[in-house]
């Protein structure tokens, strides 16, 4: 086994102490050393290099902040998340979906963090909305050669990249000039902004508005350089993939297990003690159990009516099977293959309690549901409150009108369904659930209710819930 | 790519295997590549554009009575003796067609033309959502196949425009690689006795009943591909991908948890033995051992098991898991009774690193 040097080995056991829930994941990390690193940094399998000199320099509440915030982005996965982004703006925006959240905790990071206000966004986004804001920033940012005139403080920092500020300080303070976005005249230090012009004239500089990311030497963890933990891109530094004869590290499914196992221990926590923090409550929740997106689920329910009704009764004898008189010199009658379009009925819920925006987006999803599925025409509309208001043979979303009136009555817009001629075999219901429902299915139709509200569903009906 | 490995296996292993991804991402192109890598004839089929009878057989009248006759491309490869029969576009083929698809999928009979035991079968579909006039495949046919999504690889897709695309290197399974289907199985039964509620698990949303899901035919595939890639000694994230193409997402993961688990030591012979303790290579292994050991010592506690105990911890910290076995010394030491004697020796090799953590 590979030993970490003993701050590290403190660092770790401080952070298990804190955060019990972590262990597995923070056990699992791998020590490489790599001296002349000056900083520490995660690959995205699971490997820490550090730079002996600088673990003697950070104490070991900073220590364990950074293995901490490193976890998260393991835990996070950012590496699958971000790969194929732009490694510099990723890991700017991958620190600041986890620093946010860590600053809540009070956790101590030695470099100058990465946070949301930093990029003039709000807390508890996801890295890929901070990603999107940079992108922004970035292009509309005019492009310059040298930091000093006004413009997107991030973008540019951005895109300056690392090096700035390292080499100025000698290398050797870590917390001060390294950050990306500290460095280049955040209205706070901006009394150091001449300093930093006067500096871009060095080689390290020249990648300004280019080839800005090549010269990525210095990790600065938390602060927009953590290694491919955060990004998934590899930096130099980095030994690459594991394999058999080198460089152990942690495989994706490894990784998987790790998470599913910490995931586990976090709910164990929350229902023993309830004092873990919420954004680990929610990670957990989700890795454990993945939420369905209602537009799949919508769009399978009702293509799977549809091939229901289609497919009951797929042969014919109407027609001649295209193989006939080839197959028992004419003698054998064959059927062919035929596909009925099943006509689709539409009720919508225009009743007073009914959320507009969401019935507009069931509206819609539906329509292209139909859509996809081959029914451009014989699909009826209806617009029900107690009573049917309306009753259309063209399906637009945009044409549904909202009577908006007091009661609610879904059985009488079943009722009318069913007295459609050709009668419908899959009638879509959209309603926020504040009806009531006949006691029976009505004969020889498929329901599915797209329940807009925190209404209810009769059990007869396949239910998908929009959110 | 890693896809590759898994397709290979499967092939080799006579698991049909189901390619999900977006069209135009190269998946019959590699298809293709996979069958001349192994040196196999290659027939594709498109599903959708084909009729039940194309899978079913055509009646035909001789003399003895009705044959259901097959297409001649079954023939081919009846012929062959070996093969990849190649389904493409499975999931825009009718119902009615999917339906006729699943004695070919698992059996490989085509009408009454049973194909030989060397001949494979792929086959490749589009997401529902991203085909046009696409269904969601059935749960009897998608729950015959192991299910692979194909990865886009960009940086590899642009080395490929520059300077071609490799053929592939596939692995090859050793011959008599099934002697390890017995092991395998075995242990695929041994998960089922500890949680016999993941032998069926019939998802309940059509979208995922067109995906993998655990069934006992599935977790049959599961231990033929367990026992394929063992013997192919391919790496864990191949492994991963195969279990889980074959028995979904949540049972897989938990089958693999257990799993490793497995290769912790026992509690109760490292107690009985704390001189050939050695701590696992890798940390959370060691976390979870020496848990096991400390939670063995603490409920059943004499003085010979607690000196043992400690005996372990001061080994794994020798051997270098010195705050790992720091973490677990806590909990030991917590669990001390007034009979039993304060392990000074071995604690105070600790003391220092749990001061320095805050633990003290």
């Amino acid at each position: 086994m590979i030993t970490f040097p003993a701050k590290l080995q403190a660092a770790r056991l401080r952070l298990v102490k804190t955060h019990p829930y972590l262990a597995a994941a923070t056990w699992a990390l791998i020590p490489v050393e790599s001296t002349g690193l000056g900083s520490l940094a995660v690959d995205e399998w699971w490997r820490v290099y550090y730079d002996p000199a600088i673990i003697e320099r950070w104490g070991v509440e900073e220590l364990a902040g950074v293995v901490y915030h490193e976890i998260a982005h393991l835990l996070r996965n950012h590496a699958d998340r971000m790969r194929g982004f732009d490694p510099r703006l990723s890991n700017v925006a991958a620190d600041a979906e986890i620093n946010d959240d860590l600053i809540a905790e009070k956790v101590v990071l030695p470099d100058d963090p990465v946070t949301p206000s930093l990029l003039g966004q709000p807390d508890g986004l996801l890295a890929e909305e901070y990603y999107n804001a940079l992108v922004r920033a970035q292009e509309s940012a005019p492009q310059r050669s040298s930091g000093g005139t006004s413009g997107s403080k991030v973008g540019d920092s951005v895109r300056r990249g690392p090096g700035d500020g390292g080499d100025g300080n000698g290398g050797s303070n870590a917390a001060g000039g390294q950050n990306p976005l500290s460095s280049s005249g955040s209205p706070a230090d901006s009394s150091t902004q001449p300093e930093a012009s006067s500096k871009s004239s060095r080689p390290s500089d020249r990648g300004v508005g280019g080839a800005g990311d090549v010269e990525a030497q210095t990790p600065a963890p938390g602060a927009g350089r953590c290694g491919s933990c955060a990004t998934g891109h590899s930096e130099p530094w980095e030994l690459g993939a594991p394999c058999a004869e080198k460089a152990t590290g942690i495989s994706r499914a490894e990784g998987e297990l790790i998470r599913r196992d910490v995931a586990r221990h976090i709910q164990e926590a929350t229902r023993a003690r309830g004092s873990i923090p919420g954004h680990w409550t929610r990670w957990a929740e989700e890795k454990l159990r993945p939420k369905v997106d209602w537009r799949r689920e919508l769009a399978a329910a009702v293509r799977h009516a549809i091939t229901d009704v289609a497919g009951a009764s797929d042969y014919s004898y109407r027609r001649p099977s295209r193989r006939q008189g080839q197959v028992g010199n004419g003698k054998v009658v064959l059927p062919s293959l035929r596909q009925p379009v099943p006509s689709v009925a539409v009720v919508v819920d225009t009743s007073g309690s009914i959320d507009d925006t969401m019935l507009s987006r069931a509206l819609a999803e539906v329509s292209g549901v139909l859509k996809a599925v081959g029914q451009r025409e014989g699909v009826h509309v209806l617009a029900v409150d107690a009573v049917v208001q309306s009753c259309r043979r063209v399906f637009r979303p945009e044409q549904v009108q909202l009577a908006g009136g007091g009661g609610t009555n879904m059985g009488a817009g079943l009722e009318a369904a069913a007295r459609l001629r050709p009668s419908p075999q899959v009638v879509i219901v959209i309603t926020d659930g504040y009806t009531p429902w006949p006691a029976s299915p009505p004969r020889g139709m498929k329901v599915i209710v797209v329940l807009t509200g925190r209404g209810s569903a009769p059990g007869w009906a396949k239910k998908v819930v929009v959110e | 790519m890693s896809i590759i490995s898994e397709l290979a296996l499967c092939v080799q292993a006579g698991v049909p295997v189901l390619l999900w991804g977006a069209p135009g991402v190269g998946k019959t192109a590699t298809i293709k590549g996979i069958a001349s890598a192994l040196g196999l004839p290659c027939e594709p089929v498109i599903a959708s554009v084909r009729e039940p009878a194309d899978f079913a057989g055509l009646p035909v009248i001789r003399e003895d009575g009705v044959v259901m006759e097959a297409p001649a491309w079954a023939k081919r490869l009846a012929r062959a003796g070996r093969g990849l029969l190649f389904l493409d576009e499975v999931s825009t083929a009718p119902p009615a067609v999917q339906a006729a698809l699943l004695r070919v999928v698992l059996e490989r009979v085509v009408g009454d033309l049973e194909l030989p035991d060397g001949v494979a079968v792929i086959a490749a579909a589009n997401p529902p959502e991203q085909a046009a006039g696409g269904w969601d495949l059935s749960a009897p046919l998608a729950n015959r196949f192991c299910h692979l999504s194909w990865q886009l690889n960009a940086q590899e897709w642009v080395a490929g425009m520059l300077s071609g695309f490799p053929i592939p290197e596939v692995p090859v399974l050793p011959d008599g690689w099934e002697a390890g289907i017995p092991a395998t199985r075995a242990l695929v039964a041994a998960f089922i006795r500890h949680r016999p509620h993941l032998l069926l698990q019939v998802p309940e949303s059509e979208e995922q009943a067109g995906h993998a899901w655990p069934s006992p035919r599935s977790w049959d595939t599961a231990a033929r591909l367990l026992a394929a890639a063992t013997a192919a000694m391919v790496d864990d994230d191949v492994v991963a991908l195969l279990v889980i193409g074959c028995v979904g997402d949540g049972a897989g993961m938990e089958f693999l948890s257990w799993r490793k688990n497995l290769d912790l030591p026992d509690p109760e012979q490292v107690l009985a033995d704390p001189e050939g303790f050695h701590v696992p290579e890798r940390g959370d292994a060691a976390f979870a051992a020496l848990t096991a050991v400390v939670a063995a010592a603490v409920g059943n506690l004499t003085p010979a098991r607690w000196s043992a105990a400690w005996q372990v911890l001061a080994r794994a910290a020798d051997q270098g898991a010195k705050d790992i076995a720091a973490a677990a010394a806590k909990a030991l030491a917590g669990a001390r009774k007034p009979n039993l004697p304060l392990p000074k020796r071995e604690m105070a090799a600790f003391i220092p690193l749990l001061k320095e953590a805050g633990m003290l």
